[in-house]
């Protein structure tokens, strides 16, 4: 009965954990400040690539939203950065390193604050304070980039999708592949679906070999004996798209059949293939010269298509079924008995054809053409997919960039900017929001610096002549980076764009990411459920709910 | 208490079973309890409270300064500082908000009973003393009302009135918030006002974006696409159903017998006919959206042939939700739906919020019976702690709808009635002075926090704040943003009366609940060998055979 001696109260549950207070504010910020450090050294266009090795698949990758998501990061402070990256990666998709950086920045700035006893609600509010006039500041300076003609919104664009690709993997080739992209975009409908963007990698062949299908263009499936009697080049076919399995097989699992004689087995065994054949006859008599399908289309299907000079192909992913479906104008059909003769699609030319040791099924000159696909070439898997991924970041921007067409200037100018703006502003407050504001100004310049570190310039030097630049006023007000000198440029005039969009949310989500870790004093953690068996103490019913 | 004689209580009871007693003894440790539990709470309280990361035993992260929540995935286990955590969740379950209120006052009143014991005061004395004090202060709380919401349809005066309720988890954000919660909540109010249900303002949250983007629309909104090729239509009909959109299954497991070569080449083809039949004729309803938990790939084919929208909703909830946005009967069966069966909808379409796809059910009239607010933000743990606060504020419309009469907030009220209760403690000869002035005491407990939580010198603010209560500014609270004092009523800080006499009664019930007690015995857990790594606790020295 020892435990009458011991006058522990026991407040809580066994095994869980609490700490409270400023330690635990701080030791947040320096996780959070961990995470920071590894995305650092991978900012703009000097910026060093992560090799991250997971299992048995590498990553190579310079993508802050990509990097955090493979770090399996589990401390819970540090987890609102990947939050962050990826809201950032979702309503932009570029800007996710800087997002992160931004945010680091902040909290270490203010982590001095905490030390000296400055109360954090104090800090979130200036810092709050502080982003509403960044963002005011940037909407106010942003740019018009709409264009008169279609030409010169076309060249604005490309633009800023080549601002995108400047700090990637393919930066050498951004000029081929922002207009590669540009294009790509500006081919979509109205709602710039980016599930109408398809990107297929071919491996083999060199960069520049990666081709843009105005169109829609997918790896050949899976075929069967038969498949290289049917022609390969068709000038305006019709298409049928079909979501049926044509081979034979069993037409119900929970059928039965019972025969009495050696006959009407024979007629079963005839009724079956008289089904297939119906369907196959039914499809021919549309009049399709190209039949896909998401399903199988087994041996008989394809020597029977053959014979009759059609192509097809089965097993057809969801997406590029999707994809052709908007690029021809066909819906997909689920069965093949009265099929209108508008559920069929049309375009000006297919092929198939080869890139490296891969074959692809073109279709082009759609006629609803609302679609277009990029097909990668290049060296290694790796090497293709980060590819891919800075595709990926430029056609975010581009769309983006054609919803809010509005841009500032990149390599660090904005940032140098919004921080001159937000020190003259701070001259103005009286009292502690005058430090946090000014905090939040310093903060801001880390974006600058770490572009000179990561080139390998004295970004002290360089920092300091931005500052005087935008001293001067509105003549300096775009001057940031010049990444390939190591002084300072006019960015602007240099076309480092980017969309006003991409910095006023990396602002707005880096200052919430901030405020949300400023704000927690105290972490309790409760042991995991699977231990507490059942009946466990002071566990009724009522608490089980959430 | 070191020597409990081996023969006594425990030798009745099982074995291991745990036996406090002596009022010195079970009223301390109690509460100790619920002080400890009030030390993790008051941080929180007030514009400027600190938020906890909690983890819960599911592993999912909470970060938010609402009390309820916070107590609710702390699994409180002690069972006196679990009677203050009911009080908490029945204000939360009743008010929607002041739960911080309800654990900060009850603790304080537990460790004022303390001092109470220590001055020898018997358990009773105080039990009645708290029990006067709380009536005394009820009617004076009621007297306090300085203003009311003349209309609750009137969107300015409800946002004003919200604004606390989403300040004290939201400071910096809440005239955003108590602009769009008013506005959502205004629009679905119904003629009976006190119909109101808080169910008829959803909160849809999306990823991405700032807080200051979310917005309120007239409708419901489903985080997902559509299922076909429709993605927009305008004056839809709608035809529900909960069955799901395909051929007909059998329950009972069976085959199909047949008989005849020619059975068995019509028997698919029959089965799509009949399917066929079955979408056709909801189509010449007029219907031209089918909204059901799941669809067939033949289902959907012909529902694309008949140009009819397609759209998978698998939650019974949500299915519950459209069905009172448009009007629509949900059907069992999927069968025709009779013209009084199908909703409306002014325009059902699909979305892109940030780069998430979202199918939104708008109502431009004023029909709709549900209004969503779509909150933006850039992490989950803020998106969360945003839908507890328009939880919150929602809940006080409710009970704005009820009682319209508003008090100060920013603790006037809280001074101005301590105030009242020293004066009324004087009056009286009887032991219970000291429990009034001690309740008194604990009430001022509240705006010290805020004042403590704001960074400012509590000690020196709350000597100025008494002293303009003594002067007659019954109207000064704490003003959390410079620390310093102001007038709640001009700076639009108001609370909901009904909530602050809710709390009130709630907390003194639990207080004088715990201090009734005066033993404590704790059963040994029921049940068969636990694994080891848990139990090893303190009430479990031998093996759990």
């Amino acid at each position: 009965m020892s435990h009458f001696l011991a006058p522990q109260i026991v407040l809580l549950k066994n095994g869980t954990d609490t700490s409270q207070g400023k330690g635990q504010l701080i030791s947040n910020m320096n996780a959070c400040q961990a995470v920071g450090e590894i995305l650092r050294t991978t900012l703009g266009p000097h910026g060093m690539d992560k090799l991250i090795h997971e299992g048995r698949q590498v990553t190579i990758s310079n993508d802050g939203a990509t990097i955090l998501k493979l770090l399996n990061i589990v401390h819970p402070a540090a987890k609102t950065l990947v939050d962050i990256s990826r809201s950032q990666d979702d309503e932009v998709g570029d800007g996710t390193t800087s997002v992160t950086i931004l945010a680091c920045e902040f909290m270490r700035n203010s982590k001095e604050f905490v030390e000296e006893g400055m109360h954090p609600r104090v800090i979130i509010k200036g810092y709050r304070a502080a982003a509403d006039l960044a963002l005011a500041r940037i909407k106010e300076l942003a740019v018009d980039i709409t264009g008169n003609s279609e030409s010169e919104r076309r060249g604005m664009l490309i633009k800023c999708a080549s601002t995108a690709l400047n700090s990637k993997l393919i930066s050498h080739h951004k000029g081929f592949f922002s207009e590669m992209v540009t294009d790509a975009v500006l081919s979509l409908d109205d709602d710039l679906d980016l599930a109408m963007v398809g990107v297929k990698k071919a491996s083999g062949g060199a960069v520049n070999d990666s081709l843009l299908v105005e169109g829609v263009a997918f790896k050949k499936t899976f075929s069967y004996a038969g498949f290289e009697q049917q022609p390969k080049k068709f000038l305006n076919p019709k298409i049928l798209l079909l979501n049926v399995e044509l081979e034979l097989k069993a037409e119900k699992e929970n059928a039965e059949v019972r025969v009495k004689s050696t006959k009407e087995y024979q007629d079963i065994v005839d009724a079956e293939w008289k089904i297939i054949y119906d369907k196959l006859d039914k499809i021919v008599q549309t009049g399709a010269k190209i039949v896909l399908s998401r399903l199988a289309i087994g041996d008989l299907a394809t020597q029977y298509f053959a014979d009759r000079d059609i192509f097809c192909a089965g097993r057809v992913p969801q997406e590029d079924m999707n994809r052709v479906s908007r690029a021809v104008g066909g819906a997909v059909q689920s069965s093949v008995v009265n099929i209108p003769a508008d559920a069929l699609g049309a375009c000006g030319l297919f092929e198939e054809k080869s890139f490296g040791n891969e074959r692809f099924n073109l279709f082009k000159e759609c006629s609803h053409a609302k679609t277009a696909s990029i097909i990668i070439r290049g060296g290694s898997e790796q090497f293709m997919e980060e590819t891919e991924r800075s595709l990926h970041d430029s056609i975010m921007i581009v769309r983006r960039a054609i919803k809010y067409p509005s841009a500032v200037a990149g390599g660090g100018a904005i940032e140098m900017e919004l921080s001159r703006y937000l020190r003259d502003q701070a001259k103005q407050i009286q009292g502690k929001q005058q430090l946090v504001m000014n905090a939040f100004a310093k903060s801001l310049e880390v974006i600058p610096r770490v572009l000179c570190d990561n080139a390998g310039f004295d970004s002290t030097d360089v920092l300091y002549k931005l500052r005087a630049r935008h001293a001067e006023g509105d003549a300096g007000r775009w001057f940031g980076v010049d990444i390939t000198t190591g002084g300072v440029c006019d960015t602007w005039e240099k076309f480092v764009w980017e969309p006003a969009l991409v910095r006023l949310n990396a602002i707005a989500a880096a200052t919430e990411a901030t405020c949300l870790i400023l704000s927690i004093d105290e972490t309790i953690t409760n042991p995991k459920y699977e231990a507490a068996a059942p009946g466990a103490p002071g566990m009724p019913g009522g608490m089980m709910g959430m | 208490m070191s020597y409990a004689p081996m023969g006594g209580l425990s030798a009745l009871l099982k074995d291991g079973t745990k036996h406090v007693t002596a009022a010195d003894d079970a009223v301390m440790r109690n509460i100790d309890a619920c002080k400890q539990l009030g030390a993790i709470v008051r941080t929180s309280i007030g514009p400027n409270g600190m938020n906890k990361m909690v983890t819960n035993r599911l592993g999912k992260l909470f970060v938010t300064s609402d009390a309820a929540t916070i107590v609710r995935e702390l699994e409180v286990v002690h069972p006196a500082a679990k009677l203050l955590v009911m009080a908490a969740e029945t204000q939360d379950r009743e008010v929607g908000d002041g739960t911080g209120f309800v654990i900060t006052f009850g603790a304080q009143l537990m460790s004022n009973a303390a001092l109470l014991i220590k001055m020898g005061l018997h358990t009773a004395e105080i039990i009645q003393g708290y029990g006067r004090a709380a009536a005394f202060a009820m009617t004076e709380l009621e007297a306090m009302s300085i203003k009311s919401v003349t209309d609750p349809a009137d969107r300015e005066q409800v946002a004003v009135a919200l604004r606390s309720a989403i300040a004290s988890k939201l400071f910096g954000m809440e005239d955003f918030l108590a602009g769009l919660v008013a506005e959502a909540c205004v629009s679905v109010l119904p003629k009976n006002q006190s119909m109101f249900s808080v169910e008829n303002v959803r909160v849809a949250k999306v990823h991405g974006g700032s807080l200051n983007t979310s917005s309120v629309v007239k409708g419901s909104v489903l985080i997902h696409d559509v299922e076909g090729t429709i993605k927009h239509l305008k004056n839809a009909k709608i035809a529900m159903y909960t069955c799901d959109v395909d051929a007909e299954q059998t329950e009972t497991k069976g085959t199909v017998l047949l008989n005849s070569a020619e059975e068995f080449a019509n028997y698919n083809r029959s089965e799509e006919d009949a399917l066929e039949k079955r979408i056709k004729d909801i189509a010449n309803t007029g219907a031209n959206v089918i909204v059901g938990p799941k669809f067939g790939d033949m289902a959907l084919h012909f529902i694309e042939r008949y140009k009819m929208m397609a759209i998978r909703v698998p939650s019974k909830f949500d299915l519950r939700r459209i069905a009172r946005t448009t009007g629509a009967v949900v059907l069992a069966k999927l069968v025709p739906p009779s013209p009084e069966e199908i909703g409306a909808c002014d325009s059902v379409g699909v979305e892109e919020i940030g780069s998430t796809k979202c199918t939104i059910f708008r109502q431009d009239s004023s029909s709709s019976r549900i209004a969503t607010i779509i909150v933006r933000a850039s992490t989950e743990n803020l998106l969360d702690d945003v839908e507890r606060a328009i939880d919150d504020a929602v809940n006080v419309y409710k009970n704005l709808t009820r009682d319209q009469r508003l008090v100060c907030g920013a603790g006037a009220t809280e001074m101005e009635l301590a105030r009242l209760l020293y004066k009324y403690a004087e009056t009286l000869p009887s032991l219970d002075q000291y429990s009034i002035k001690k309740y008194a005491a604990a009430l001022e407990e509240i705006p010290r926090c805020f004042a403590e939580n704001s960074g400012g010198n509590a000690t020196e603010l709350m000597n100025t704040l008494q002293a303009v209560h003594a002067d007659g500014d019954a109207q000064m609270g704490v003003d959390v943003e410079n620390a310093g004092i102001m007038n709640a009523a001009e700076k639009n800080v108001y609370d909901l009366l009904s909530a602050k006499l809710m709390a009130i009664r709630l907390t003194t019930d639990a207080v004088t609940t715990i201090l009734r007690i005066d033993q404590i015995v704790m059963s040994k857990e029921a049940g068969g060998p636990k694994p080891r790594d848990m139990m090893a606790g303190d009430y479990n020295d031998e093996t759990a055979a």
